[in-house]
């Protein structure tokens, strides 16, 4: 029997895609483009693809795994492991705070609220704020337009100038350069900044190749020029825009060639960026994720926005400022970037008292209690969070561990129990994105093949098991039947809009309530004044930064207490590549055969000066830690930039964070871990 | 019956390397991985500056005049009436990996778990379903399409020159990007593409891939020229080691089959195929050897023996040749045939014939070299010495001042020189892939209309 269903890729990623999967016999055969979803109509990418390959690996987790003493693994029935969590869980009951609950973006869903409840019933646990992504762009987007929405990726077609700051979009999100090409077939202009010759910049016709950490210097001096060439929309700013003078004083001295010295790039280049985004219009900036991984970068990305307010590129189609679109996360407050942050006032269930980004120290700094037991899901924090040997350390210091995933990753194989968790064909659920507005579902299409249980009907055994009150464990938890978890999923669908159910969401996907394909069409913007906020009170309350937007110069490089910028004089940019969803996918054997192993990519001169040619094994080090890579040449590559893609693993050689800094960002709690210099040696 | 194929109509402006397409042909038609029928060919994938950076799309272009179908012995290819599609029969293939080294595209894998040939079917079974194929179906910027073959764009880029084998394939050109000042200012000041990149385009053939096709050849050129020299004058021919090496030959000739059983059908096409005659020809040859050893050395079935093998090693010098479309004959395109001439010339110590075909032996091995220059794996030195001084000069030196006692060493050391060159021939084998002549046109600043 062959059947089609809907579903979407439930990933950390822009495009999440409407699916069509085809079943036949019980078995996934193909996956194919949802096409009405407009954003990804074509078709989905490699790695949506390679889910055929994902869900029968070889290498999948299909039991429980206990590992043994020689550090191998073995299999455990589901009466054993829950049995070994249970009596764990029972112990530390009376300080329920010493078990550390940690999930990631492995996988997105309102089915993952089940472990919220779970600890809950529990009586509580440690849990994380900030987070590793993105969390520095969200706070300067809503401390400057108040919300983080973007207009429709389809309306980037109507862009006359698209300028790419720090996005390779051709590898992130593939799906908007077919938009890209459609502006450019329309005669628009790209830019791209970014140090990397990437595939986007292959379609610039300006490409700035700034020193990482510079784009607040460059973004202050095209705000230093537009004004100076009287390129600024007076009538928008009059009436939209708050804190104009202040903000044209602060950049009186921020001239292209002050900028130029900072970034390294020409004047010239920075000047014409100018000259673009005053003159040709409408003009969208799409920002990427990696540029604000810094501690100066939250005021870059203010200064970035301030841009497209000076020349009145907010609120009209082919305008605006695209980081993140948060309308279709209806279901749980990641509408708000505070929705990350420590609450003001501890319920005292939840101790939320570990940064993401200092994951490692904060974890071996906790006391009273001491953390005892972790539980992770849905995330690989060991190769994946900064500070990877601190990270490392602060697990192994646990008395037990708990991992729950699909393959045995580095973090899986710290742990004392591995549960086999879900694919994304196995339990329904829905799903919002950041790129597009569409809720989508994710269908069950398949089993679970072996013993793999859903999460959600792991919790409710446990919650089983400890004699957690039954009643309240029946209304909190989903049922496991199929029945059950949609009815769970239809009751939190009915409260977003009596529209919206899983049948509708069957036929595919749907926008979520007040979707619109401009943003800030109104010119109403939900800051403190209403108005676009250069001048930002809040942002110097809550972040002690200066409330317009600055510069200045990385914690890195000024020598913080592990950088030393004369010892390691190369920026590490780690960025991802279409082969991998951070550490996902890299496993499977199609994905290995296009992307074999890790690798260093040096710029010609660079190399020569170290006496590497390509293919030599190259030593990446700082006082944090070393890789032993291959050599590539990059000839598009800023000289004194260094890449490795992220995602490899610990075991393949390649986990990047060994590298890196547990740092946070200047605002949001994000992860400012990008701001890493290396020296690189012959191996 | 020849329908004609749709064609793929590839878009170089929005196609931006992304391989889904790889991965949905794999997916569809169950590749192994590392054996997909699809690839994805980057020019300029270092980013020197004074080039462009683009992507082809590649898999099987079902040629009008499709060189894999016109060579395979087994007669195993056929183009589908209904589709147009070049189709491989997996129950006629014998997995002799031919088609596979002369299709310039690098359109044929070897299939392992079958022992046969595998390829593109144009997804033969969704066409035929009113579908498209995966591939075009599944990229995410539209960038891969079927249409028609006649349009507008460039017939010839880098790693895909115009052969005259009519592919089935467009492309539309880059377009759309403004140009940017800095970027060719850049490109002008930059200098030649640097040698040397990492990792390097895999080469189809090696010696440690084709030691068995090594084995048979070095052994049939050996008895051609054994019965030759016995004709004038050179050493008896004995019959029990001349058919036992005869067997060997043979049998070595189908080791390197994927389908052993089927070994047969290779002699099938022989009507368009240099595989096909080659196969033919070998075992006739032995058989009218065997008969002149049988008939108490009849000269005439001798000279008949004689002239069919050598029949055979001017096919099998063919073979080879007709890989090389793309460039000028060279003296390799008869290494077989001269070989055994040199060998029979020195076992029979006949000057008149080991001396000019030891010059051209010499000949061919310094053009070679002078090509090919590196040496898989042993000091270039090292092979000179043995090729050139025990293969050749001692060898002729024996000749031209006859010693009896030297018969025995300046045949074995010919013997041995020829072995090493044969061997030295598959080691430098040239079966080019588009990755491979990319590389040769990154070299040479070639983008586009390189081929022209």
């Amino acid at each position: 029997m062959t059947r089609t269903l809907t579903t979407a890729c439930p990933r950390n990623c822009y495009s999440t895609c409407g699916m069509r999967v085809t079943v036949e016999e019980g078995r996934l055969r193909r996956i194919e483009a949802h096409p009405s979803n407009r954003a990804t109509p074509e078709a989905v990418c490699l790695k949506g693809l390679s889910y055929v390959e994902r869900a029968y690996a070889k290498d999948r987790v299909l039991h429980p795994l206990r590992r043994t003493a020689s550090g191998n693994f073995e299999r455990l029935t589901w009466e054993d492991a829950l049995e070994l969590i249970a009596e764990h869980l029972s112990r530390l009951r009376a300080e329920p705070q010493s078990v550390l609950f940690y999930a990631a973006s492995g996988t997105k869903g309102l089915m993952n609220g089940a472990a919220a409840s779970f600890w809950r019933l529990y009586g509580g646990c440690t849990t994380t704020y900030g987070d590793l992504c993105w969390p520095a762009g969200l706070e300067a987007t809503r401390l400057t337009l108040g919300a983080n929405e973007h207009n429709a990726p389809w309306d980037l077609a109507n862009a006359r100038l698209a300028v790419f700051w720090g996005k390779n979009a051709a590898e992130t999100n593939v799906h908007q350069m077919a938009f890209v090409q459609e502006a450019l077939d329309r005669g628009a202009e790209v830019v791209v900044i970014d140090p990397r010759r990437t595939e986007t910049a292959e379609r610039a016709t300006l490409h700035l190749r700034p020193r990482p950490g510079t784009d607040g210097a460059i973004a202050l001096a095209v705000a230093h020029r537009l004004i100076e060439r009287g390129w600024v929309d007076e009538p928008f700013v009059r009436a939209h825009v708050l804190g104009f003078e202040a903000f044209r004083e602060s950049v009186r001295t921020r001239t292209p060639a002050w900028a130029a010295e900072i970034a390294g790039v020409p004047g010239g280049q920075i000047e014409r960026l100018a000259t673009l985004l005053g003159t040709v219009k409408p003009a969208t900036i799409n920002a990427g994720f990696g540029i604000q991984r810094y501690t100066n970068s939250g005021q870059a990305l203010r200064a970035m926005i301030a841009l497209l307010a000076l020349t009145g590129n907010v609120g009209k189609p082919g305008a605006g400022w695209m980081f993140a679109n948060l309308k279709s996360q209806v279901f749980h407050p990641v509408k708000d970037p505070m929705a990350f942050y420590p609450p003001e006032r501890p319920d005292g269930v939840f101790r939320v008292s570990i940064s993401t980004a200092l994951l490692g120290p904060h974890m071996l700094a906790t006391s009273d209690p001491p953390l005892r037991m972790a539980w992770v899901e849905r995330g690989n924090p060991i190769p994946q969070n900064p500070e990877t040997p601190t990270v490392l350390q602060a697990f192994r210091a646990l008395e037990f561990r708990v991992v729950v995933d699909e393959f045995l990753t580095d973090t899986a194989r710290e742990a004392d129990v591995v549960l086999p968790a879900k694919s994304m064909f196995e339990q329904t659920d829905v799903i919002g994105a950041y790129w597009h507005d569409y809720l989508q579902i994710k269908q069950k299409a398949i089993e679970p093949p072996g013993e793999v249980k859903p999460e959600s009907e792991v919790y409710r055994l446990l919650a089983e098991r400890l004699g957690l009150p039954t009643e309240a464990v029946a209304r909190e938890l989903p049922g496991r039947s199929d029945a059950e978890v949609e009815a769970f999923l239809e009751a939190r669908l009915r409260v977003v809009s009596p529209a919206l159910t899983l049948e509708r969401l069957r036929e595919g996907p749907v926008r979520a309530p007040g979707a619109m394909d401009v943003a800030f069409a109104d010119l109403r913007f939900p800051t403190p004044s209403g108005r676009i906020e250069l001048l930002s009170e809040e942002a110097a309350r809550r972040w002690g930064v200066d409330p317009l937007p600055s510069w200045r110069e990385p914690a890195e490089w000024t020598g913080g207490e592990s950088a030393k910028p004369h010892r390691y004089p190369l920026h590490l940019l780690t960025p991802n590549t279409k082969n991998r969803i951070h550490s996902q996918f890299g496993n499977l054997p199609s994905i290995r055969a296009l992307d074999p192993e890790p690798v260093v990519r040096l710029a010609a001169e660079d190399a020569r000066h170290r006496g590497l040619r390509p293919g030599d094994r190259a030593r990446l080090y700082n006082d944090r830690g070393a890789l032993t890579l291959r050599v590539r040449v990059d000839h598009g590559l800023r000289p004194g930039v260094v890449v490795v893609h992220n995602g490899w693993w610990l075991s393949e050689g390649g986990a990047v964070n060994v590298l890196s800094k547990a740092r946070e960002t200047d605002m949001g709690f994000g992860a400012a871990f990008h701001e890493n210099l290396v020296e690189v040696e012959k191996a | 019956v020849s329908a004609t194929p749709p064609a793929f109509v590839h878009d170089l402006a929005t196609c931006v390397g992304c391989h889904a397409c790889v991965v949905a042909c794999a997916v569809e038609n169950g590749n192994e991985p590392g054996g997909f029928w699809r690839q994805v060919v980057t020019f300029n994938e270092d980013r020197h500056p004074s080039l462009p950076v683009f992507h082809l799309s590649l898999a099987c272009n079902h040629c009008l005049d499709a060189p894999c179908e016109r060579h395979c012995p087994a007669l195993a290819i056929a183009r589908d009436p209904r589709t147009g599609a070049v189709l491989i029969d997996g129950d006629r293939c014998i997995g002799c990996r031919y088609c596979g080294w002369v299709c310039p595209y690098d359109a044929l894998r070897f299939e392992e778990a079958r022992g046969v040939m595998g390829k593109c079917t144009l997804c033969h079974h969704r066409l035929l379903d009113g579908g498209t194929p995966a591939c075009v179906g599944s990229c995410p910027t539209g960038a891969l399409k079927l249409g028609a073959l006649d349009g507008d764009g460039p017939r010839d880029v880098a790693g895909f020159p115009d052969l005259g084998i009519r592919p089935a394939i467009r492309f539309l050109p880059r377009r759309g990007r403004r140009p940017d000042p800095a970027a060719e200012e850049a490109a002008a000041a930059a200098g030649a593409v640097p040698p040397g990149t990492w990792p390097e385009p895999p080469r189809k053939v090696s010696l440690r891939s084709e030691w068995a096709l090594l084995a048979f050849s070095s052994l049939v050129i050996l008895l051609v020229a054994w019965l030759a020299s016995s004709l004038v004058g050179g050493p008896r021919v004995r019959p029990a080691p001349f058919l036992a090496l005869g067997a060997a030959g043979l049998a070595s000739s189908t080791l390197h089959l994927g389908r052993k059983e089927r070994a047969w059908r290779a002699a099938l096409n022989w009507r368009r195929s240099w595989l096909s005659r080659e196969v033919t020809a070998v075992p006739l040859f032995l058989a009218l050897a065997g008969g002149h050893l049988a008939l108490g050395r009849a000269r005439a079935v001798g000279a008949l023996a004689v002239a069919t093998g050598f029949l055979a090693l001017c096919c099998a010098d063919r073979v080879y040749a007709v890989m090389a479309r793309e460039r000028r004959p060279r003296l390799d395109d008869a290494a077989a045939a001269a070989s055994a001439l040199f060998l029979a010339g020195v076992l029979s110590m006949q000057p008149w014939l080991a001396l000019p075909a030891g010059v051209a032996r010499l000949a061919a091995f310094v053009e070679r070299v002078r090509i090919r220059r590196a040496w898989p794996g042993a000091s270039a030195w090292a092979l000179a010495v043995a090729r050139v001084g025990v293969g050749l000069a001692l060898p002729l030196t024996v000749v031209v001042t006859p010693a009896a006692a030297g018969l025995a060493l300046a045949g074995a050391a010919a013997v041995a020189g020829e072995i090493l060159d044969r061997a030295h021939f598959y080691g430098s084998l040239e079966v080019t892939t588009p990755r491979i002549r990319m590389a040769g046109d990154l070299a040479a600043g070639r983008a586009e209309g390189a081929h022209a």
